[in-house]
């Protein structure tokens, strides 16, 4: 027995003696620069900008993560892109076609345009070759391809593409398309090389998805896949001698937490997409700063599905609750929006109750009030009422077709990815609807199971929940096509649009059929009176913008987050100070 | 009876002479009991209370408070039921299982065991907690109220279904050495049937090691529910979890570390508690331990 206690005693000495020298022995050496990213000599000046995973391609119209927008932004151009503020500028396209220049012309009997483009003839690829008409059709005929193209928005509304020469082409449009101007360019869709890519690889496929030949700020310069991607600058840049950076490197650094605390060390310059206890926590740093978007652009939302849940017809099948007008003005007047941007989102959200809260279409929605009593009254009006005392409502009279006695519980689901501000959102609106009467039990799912295609199970489409919570909004100044996919009833077929409410009124189709038009004073009226008819119905409550923001190094000058892009939309112009 | 309670006390001395199992008795008796008498709290575990958020541990709130100002030792308390339960719902899910399966091939022998002896291999090659998050994505997708997401029930189902082989080898291992015995040599001669046999005769001199094993396995499966919660597919809030409050914590440890320390304390203090428990349970079950260190049947 001594000698097993005398064994046990040795060796925890010997744990506690090697984890000693472990801990005091030298870190190991950094990886060599043969092994790690390429390091900047000591004039050349390099950026670290740190994303959580790698993009999956240079393509957003692939997976649309945002971190391929990111990169696409440093090697990539489209036609003409949107600034922070909403405004559109060209970028290979030498000035925007419009109606007064003649760009755009509109056949007013057939309800057709055309719009012709020229481009410039001074950008190059970074192989020597001009940028030109060719390289346009060819993306067009990659993202029109039956069997490997993509859908775009507005492609539907698009008969053909056609060569003038070898710097212009027009694209002939089957009706009004108010978002023409963005329609080969903007955040997702850039102009691909086509003596360099393989069109029978096809658009979303294709090699030079991962190895872009750039005509954009920087090249690609080598891509540890988990570790780094390194860019230099390019030396056949248009807008030379812009960039001013030498070298961007793109570090996968998977921990929120590691990213901000590289940015607090100033071991990082931009951390993009932060939230707002981030932005809490870089306050006052010396070495780091935040960027607001000057613009909102993503608003939190209720999203109540008005069929059954499991199903996607809200006339054959209506939910047993939501499916009552009454009740999901309830809901509305019993969340605390002001409670919830000032607590949880620390003053940096701004409470939004209509779809058109931003120029250039902002409509006089009156806001709703908080006010719980008067939800609990509706709901006692609509035949909800607590018989048994137990704290939730059951049907007794209800409309919905819900059994006597139907208790008033559903799920409400959100997505992780957002993070613990969301989360925390969640969690108070459940409370302050279960203050009311109504039981909700959280979930919360990953985004890609919340919003994927019903025949791979997305929770959305397939119609499978009562009520979610995520935040949504479009990009750039025109939300046409965006308004269609939200709330048309065509959208309203999963796999067809983003009608997950299954909202359908035909007031509000005939609206957005108006809102197709170049008339701005009359698409303004339509979007209002759609707006009017939304803040009625309530297929969704609007709840409060988010704030757009990204971590920037006090070193960096340049910087402009926004919400019409990535924050690498105007890298070419970031200097070092 | 006489035989047995003899034998039971005798149990009883021995586990009382393990120091580590008493301290661990002690300890997860004071933690049920704190959890049981959780709503005693003056505190609602689950309503926010914004004024209050992130205090830290003070004579009000004795844990502090988290990032909904909802005092932290009464999220812990009610955590405990949740974590206890899961764990003792997934220890009778693998005793349901794993018992079943190890009397039947250790009893019946041949192609019986090979059959279900492979079939736990099977389970055993497979990669648990991949396999558990799996599981509970897949389940919490399924429309039946049993299966509502991330239930208890749930989250215990699939830690008990990925938790039998253990159970199912032990048991089968005893039934092997006591199939053998002249006891059931008599019982059987007697005419008793296979079944009274193996729960009547076999079984409860078998039991020593299930009960050892229960234990372990307990602690196991509040880890498991931890780690499930901890990566969000377990438990979910506002109902507090040992795991999700962890979960919870993860973006404040820096700034306020008591969110993690508190609910790692506690899942530290269950764990080490019902291992030392569990090791108590083997001395006292361990005839050969029992001659050598005491000499009761002497």
């Amino acid at each position: 027995m001594f000698t097993k206690k005398r064994t046990l005693l040795f060796l925890t000495l010997a744990v506690i003696f090697s984890l000693t020298i472990v801990s005091c022995s030298p870190t190991p050496a950094q990886p060599s620069a043969t092994e790690g990213p390429a390091s900047p000599t000591g004039s050349e000046k390099s950026i670290t900008i740190v994303i959580p995973e790698d993009p999956p391609s240079f393509n957003p119209m692939v997976a649309d993560t945002g971190y391929d927008a990111l990169v696409m932004e440093l090697v990539l151009l489209g036609m003409a892109d949107v600034d922070p503020n909403g405004n559109v500028f060209p970028e290979l396209a030498a000035d925007l076609p419009t109606v007064e220049n003649g760009g755009v012309t509109i056949d007013d009997d057939a309800g057709t345009m055309s719009v012709t483009w020229t481009m410039r003839d001074d950008i190059l690829w970074q192989d020597g070759n001009q940028v030109t008409a060719d390289d346009v059709l060819f993306t067009w005929n990659a993202i029109s391809d039956p069997v490997n193209g993509t859908w775009i928005p507005g492609i539907d509304y698009i008969d053909s593409v056609e060569q003038l020469s070898q710097n212009s082409f027009i694209v002939n449009y089957n009706s009004i398309y108010p978002g023409y101007l963005t329609q080969f360019g903007g955040e997702q869709l850039a102009i691909w090389p086509a003596h360099y890519c393989n069109l029978e690889q096809g658009f979303l496929s294709w090699d030079c998805g991962r190895e872009p030949l750039s005509d954009g700020p920087f090249v690609l310069h080598d891509w540890v896949l988990g570790d780094h991607m390194t860019f230099h600058k390019n030396d056949n840049y248009y807008l030379a001698p812009k960039p001013e950076l030498d070298q961007v490197l793109v570090q996968i650094v998977p921990d929120d937490v590691v990213r901000k605390t590289m940015m607090l060390n100033g071991d990082a310059d931009i951390d993009m997409w932060i939230n707002a206890n981030t932005a809490k926590d870089l306050e006052g740093s010396e070495k780091a700063k935040v960027s607001l978007s000057p613009t909102d652009r993503w608003v939190m939302r209720l999203y109540f599905n008005l069929a059954q849940k499991g199903t996607v017809d809200p006339i054959a099948y209506p939910h047993p609750i939501l499916s009552d007008v009454n009740v999901r003005r309830a809901i509305r007047s019993a969340v605390d929006v002001d409670t919830i941007t000032s607590e949880i989102f620390h003053g940096l959200a701004t409470p939004a109750w209509t779809e058109f809260f931003r120029a250039p279409y902002q409509c006089a929605v009156p806001r709703p009030a908080y006010d719980p009593e008067g939800a609990k009254a509706m709901l006692e009006k609509a035949g909800w009422t607590d018989s048994d005392g137990d704290g939730v409502r059951e049907c007794h009279g209800c409309s919905t077709g819900a059994p006597e006695g139907y208790a008033m519980e559903m799920e409400f689901i959100t997505y992780a990815e957002f993070g613990e501000p969301l989360e925390l959102t969640q969690q108070l609106i459940a409370e302050m609807l279960g203050e009311i009467g109504i039981k909700m039990n959280i979930t919360v799912v990953e985004g890609s199971i919340l919003w994927d295609q019903a025949e791979n199970g997305g929770i959305e489409q397939s119609g499978n929940f009562d009520i979610d919570i995520w935040d949504d909004g479009y990009a750039g100044v025109d939300p046409t096509d965006y308004i269609w996919e939200l709330y048309s009833q065509e959208a309203l077929v999963p796999g067809d649009g983003y009608n997950v409410m299954r909202y359908d009124n035909a007031e509000v189709d005939a609206l957005i059929d108006e809102a197709y038009t170049l008339d701005e004073a009359s698409r303004k009226k339509t979007f209002c009176a759609i707006a009017d008819q939304i803040n009625e119905d309530v297929p969704l409550v609007h709840l409060f913008t988010t704030p757009n923001l990204e971590a920037y190094s006090t070193r960096l000058a340049g910087v402009q987050s926004t919400v019409n892009d990535l924050v690498t939309w105007n890298i070419a112009d970031w200097t070092l100070k | 009876m006489i035989q047995s309670t003899n034998l039971s006390s005798i149990i009883w001395k021995r586990f009382t002479r393990h120091r580590g199992a008493i301290v661990g008795m002690v300890i997860i008796s004071i933690i049920i009991v704190l959890c049981i008498f959780a709503f005693i709290s003056p505190f609602d575990s689950e309503k926010s209370n914004l004024p209050e958020k992130f205090l830290p541990p003070s004579s009000t709130y004795l844990l502090g408070t988290d990032a909904l100002g909802r005092d932290l030792l009464t999220r812990i308390l009610y955590g405990g039921r949740i974590s206890l339960a899961v764990g003792g719902i997934a220890v009778a899910i693998s005793l349901l299982i794993g018992v079943p399966v190890g009397a039947l091939a250790g009893y019946y022998g041949g192609k019986i065991d090979t059959i279900l002896m492979r079939i736990t291999d099977a389970f055993l090659s497979l990669p648990s907690f991949l396999v558990l998050i799996l599981l509970a994505a897949i389940l919490r997708e399924v429309d039946l109220p049993i299966f509502q997401r991330n239930s208890v029930f749930t989250i215990s189902l699939v830690i008990g279904i990925l938790s039998w082989m253990t159970f199912a080898r032990l048991v089968r291992a005893a039934f092997l050495t006591l199939r053998e015995m002249d006891y059931v040599s008599a019982a059987r001669a007697l005419g008793s049937s296979d079944g009274r046999i193996m729960l009547g005769h076999i079984l409860p001199n078998g039991i020593g090691v299930v009960i050892v094993e229960a234990t372990l396995q307990l602690g196991y499966a509040i880890i498991q529910e931890a780690g499930l919660s901890f990566l969000n597919f377990g438990i979910q809030q506002p109902t507090p979890s040992w795991g999700n409050l962890i979960y919870s914590a993860q973006d404040h440890f820096t700034k306020y570390p008591w969110l993690a320390i508190f609910p790692g304390i506690a899942i530290f203090l269950t764990i080490i508690s019902v291992n030392y428990i569990g090791d108590g349970l083997r001395d006292a079950f361990d005839p050969y331990k029992v001659m050598e260190k005491v000499g009761e049947f002497t």
